[in-house]
């Protein structure tokens, strides 16, 4: 892809990007969209992630962008503008999106709105990604709520996911739109693997019979302080959910967590394989008490996994099975294009506020 | 009662597929090596294929399964829509490729078919569901079948919580009338027609499964889709390509079976069809049909027909029709068909539709185009030259898109002078890289037991009721004067009559 940059004062946005337009030698050139997406970024340690994952969505589906970076640590007033045409491809012709870059100080939060309304392409939907701590969420914007289709939260540690679930309930009230999670998407492989080995009455029974569940995940350090056993939680409180398993107490361990139900126990380790992207979970084990058992693992490419089933009686061959890419581009524009707030999130994130420790 | 899995969560875009082999007939052949298995490769890519799955290759030349697997790899190689091929992706996939070797007549070969796939039901866990695709000949359709029937292998599936078993049959569906109805008796001994998954793989392109979503999910289209608001509808299929070396299956077919009959059929009726009552298949092909069903039988002298001589492509010289391989030097076969027709009903009453195919036209394009009628022209009293009717244009290959073509005025102070301008949308700006591969999506259907992307009996009979006069006219004397037009041109003068006499012209595509 390739970018033109220039810094500009906020009321000379859409000039700026109509000249930089009119700058591109091409005769033919298209400027494309297809949605409008917002990225609300905490702080400056998430930028380079957030450019990643959309430069990883823009490249198949031109949109426009805005960033919308707070900056805590801001003592004075800033609201910094920067405009970019990016041309994302460029063969038969050039095809180019916009990108609006805004950096503000708490104390200009209260402008951003305002600032960004004019901005978003008529006729498109408007999608929210929001970063960070999920606390954030009570936070969102209200004022552009109302023209927003989907927000799709993207929270980095568990120790929030009470306090995120609070939020999420008390936005549900007041939020017409979708809402929805990367960690949530990034694991429907597994759920999708997960639910069609137990896609019988015989096997369902078995997570009735609930002995223990063991989930390992990787470990790899990012540039911000991401949880690593976070998709992994995401999936044990999924199925303990679906499965209406009651907790009992969860605990957080090194980097991992233990978690007890009335059926069963749950446990989640971290495991250091640095070569897999973050989070990736590796293995899932799911033992009954009737002596059934199933195994899913992981291989180093992080897009099959094999599996195994035995019973008293038996051992299957083992098998493999697609477990999903892990890229987060890929899941935040699933995510986009899903109609919907998923049930099956809703009623997991009701688990996350019994995650008290 | 069926059995509602809790984990399985409703709504989302992708189903859990059924375990299943697939067996494909003909597995050393070309569609099999270009299409089939580039497709079960992309489709294990992006974790499309069920968890338990196996394709078997069956075949008459003698080879192991790891030749096999190798073969494929070089297909996948070099005809895979995503490219480079994805080891890991690969090996997985490899493993899940067998080669079984017999002749068609074979009893005993279907009988060690038979005990091989038990095998891999165990191993696989692919619990006896059965895909059957017969990538070869028609005339060895029923032999297949039958065969397939005696040894065990196609079920007759009363019981519905027990395994299931299809049949995927390519076209040509027969030659004409009488062998459209043969074929469909011969097989319908050994299976019910829901076992029966028609291909026509233009279905499965998404620009032709976007007619649909266009037609019905934009309401401005619906009110001006019928005959108060349009002239006539162009369909043209175009190919650059002469026949290469299918000479032999050309000198069988021609042009109004391999194209006519059937993809431009179907493209057709999604055009022409009445909006659905549900996205339910048959509720879909129902509309299909009916379009079919009303086109009025065809005036013979409004059906042109052609062969290409020798000309020029892209610059370079190429031969005409009779001097390619396998073609007979006196061959009458056609390369390119022309025609009008009209469909009688109440939405299409007294538009013409005007369709035409053909090889070695000066550029590839599949397109259909809507002409609008013009305005009466009371405000701007321009000549014709200046006042353009407004047309739609749905491209379907290459460079898929849709277009539409309406008169603005040209800045200045001239006076109301205009010009036509085009609002151009293009899959490729819009939705980055390469769609899914028709084949991807129609296997996924088929194991997914949706028949709405493939053809129906009836749609079959009543296109062939339709175009039976013609082959049977075709057939008899005097010879036609081929080669009457040359390669690199849009076909022969009685083409250009045939629209010009209603007043209006082919488009350049």
């Amino acid at each position: 892809m390739v970018f033109v940059q220039r810094e500009v004062d906020v009321s000379k946005i859409e000039s700026q990007l109509a000249t930089i337009w009119e700058s591109l030698a091409s005769p033919d050139k298209i400027k494309a969209a297809l949605f409008n997406l917002i990225v609300h970024l905490p702080d400056r340690q998430h930028v380079d992630y957030v450019h990643r994952i959309t430069q990883g969505i823009l490249k198949k589906h031109p949109s426009r962008v805005i960033f919308l970076i707070e900056d805590p640590q801001a003592t004075e007033d800033l609201l910094r503008t920067q405009v970019t045409l990016a041309e994302i491809s460029s063969d038969p012709i050039p095809v180019t999106c916009d990108q609006i870059q805004l950096e503000f100080s708490p104390s200009q939060r209260k402008k951003i709105p305002f600032i960004i309304l004019p901005h978003f392409l008529p006729d498109l939907p408007v999608y929210l990604l929001w970063l960070g701590d999920a606390t954030g969420a009570k936070n969102l914007y209200e004022d552009l709520e109302h023209w927003i289709s989907k927000v799709i939260f993207d929270p980095d540690t568990i120790a929030a996911l009470p306090q995120y679930t609070q939020n999420l309930k008390d936005l549900r009230k007041r939020y017409q739109g979708f809402i929805s999670d990367l960690n949530w998407t990034l694991i429907e492989g597994w759920r999708r693997a997960i639910a069609a080995l137990f896609d019988s009455p015989e096997q369902l029974e078995q997570l009735g019979h609930l002995k223990s569940v063991k989930m390992i995940c990787s470990t790899k350090s990012t540039e911000f302080n991401r949880d690593p056993s976070l998709p992994a939680l995401y999936l044990l409180c999924w199925l303990a959910a679906m499965m209406e398993w009651e907790i009992l107490s969860f605990q957080r361990e090194q980097e991992g967590a233990f978690m007890s139900f009335k059926e069963g126990s749950a446990t989640i380790e971290v495991a250091q394989k640095p070569s897999l992207s973050f989070g990736t979970i590796l293995e899932v084990e799911i033992l009954s008490d009737q002596g059934y058992g199933y195994h899913l693992a992981m291989g180093e490419d992080s897009k099959f996994a094999t599996v195994h089933r035995f019973d008293p009686q038996k051992c299957d061959l083992p098998y493999t099975c697609f477990t999903g890419r892990t890229g987060r581009s890929r899941a935040l524009m699933r995510e986009m294009f899903k109609e919907g707030s998923s049930s099956h999130f809703l009623r997991t994130t009701e688990l996350f506020y019994k995650l008290t420790w | 009662m069926t059995f509602e899995n809790p984990l399985q969560e409703p709504g989302l875009m992708q189903k859990i597929l059924d375990p299943c082999v697939m067996v494909i007939f003909g597995a050393t052949g070309d569609l099999t090596h270009r299409k089939l298995v580039p497709a079960l490769y992309n489709l294990s890519r992006d974790g499309q294929l069920p968890s338990q799955f196996a394709c078997v290759g069956f075949a008459r030349r003698e080879k192991s399964h790891d030749v096999f697997r190798q073969d494929m790899q070089d297909g996948i190689e070099k005809f895979s829509r995503t490219q480079p091929i994805q080891k890991e992706v690969w090996d997985h996939f490899a493993h899940q490729l067998y080669y079984h070797r017999s002749e068609f007549n074979e009893d005993e070969g279907y009988q060690r078919l038979a005990t091989f796939l038990k095998t891999l039901d165990g191993e696989c866990g692919t619990k006896g569901n059965r895909v059957f695709y017969l990538a070869v000949q028609p005339k060895y359709f029923p032999m297949i079948i039958e065969k397939l029937k005696n040894n065990g292998l196609i079920y007759d599936e009363s019981d519905p919580q027990g395994p299931w078993s299809r049949v995927i049959i390519e076209k040509p569906f027969g030659r004409d009338l009488a062998s459209a109805e043969q074929l469909q008796e011969d097989i319908c001994k050994h299976l019910s027609e829901k076992q029966i998954y028609r291909i026509d793989h233009y279905l499965g392109k998404e620009t032709v499964q976007n007619i649909l979503v266009f037609r019905f999910a934009n309401a401005i289209f619906d009110p001006i889709w019928n005959r108060k608001y349009v002239d006539h509808v162009q369909i043209t299929v175009a190919e650059e390509q002469g026949i290469g070396t299918r000479g032999a299956l050309w000198e069988e077919q021609g042009m109004l079976r391999d194209i006519i009959q059937n993809h431009m059929m179907q493209l057709l009726s999604l055009v022409a069809m009445e909006p659905p009552v549900s996205l339910r298949a048959d509720a879909v092909r129902d509309e299909k049909v009916k379009v079919l069903e009303s086109i009025r039988p065809l005036d013979l002298s409004q059906v042109v027909r052609g062969q290409y001589g020798p000309g020029y492509i892209d610059g370079e010289p190429v031969k005409g029709y009779r001097e390619e391989e396998h073609v007979s030097p006196t061959s009458c076969v056609e390369s390119f068909v022309a025609l009008q027709l009209y469909i009688d009903n109440w939405r299409w009453a007294g538009v013409p539709f005007f369709l035409r195919a053909g090889k070695r036209m000066p550029k590839r394009g599949t397109e259909i185009a809507i002409t609008f009628r013009d305005v009466p022209g009371i405000l701007f009293r321009q000549s014709k030259e200046m006042n353009r009717p407004n047309v739609l244009v749905i491209r379907i290959q290459p460079d898929d898109g849709i277009s539409l073509t309406m008169n603005c005025k040209v800045p200045g102070l001239t006076g109301p002078v205009f010009k036509p301008v085009k609002m151009d949308f293009r899959y490729s700006s819009y939705f980055g890289s390469a769609p899914p591969e028709a084949y991807e999506r129609l296997i996924c259907d088929c194991i997914a037991n949706d028949t709405t992307l493939f053809a129906r009996n009836d749609e079959v009979l009543a296109s062939w009721r339709l175009f039976t006069p013609v082959l049977e006219q075709w057939a008899a004397p005097p010879p036609p004067s081929f080669p009457n037009f040359a390669s690199g041109t849009w076909g022969p003068e009685s083409s250009n009559d045939l629209i010009l006499t209603s007043g209006r012209t082919w488009r350049f595509i």
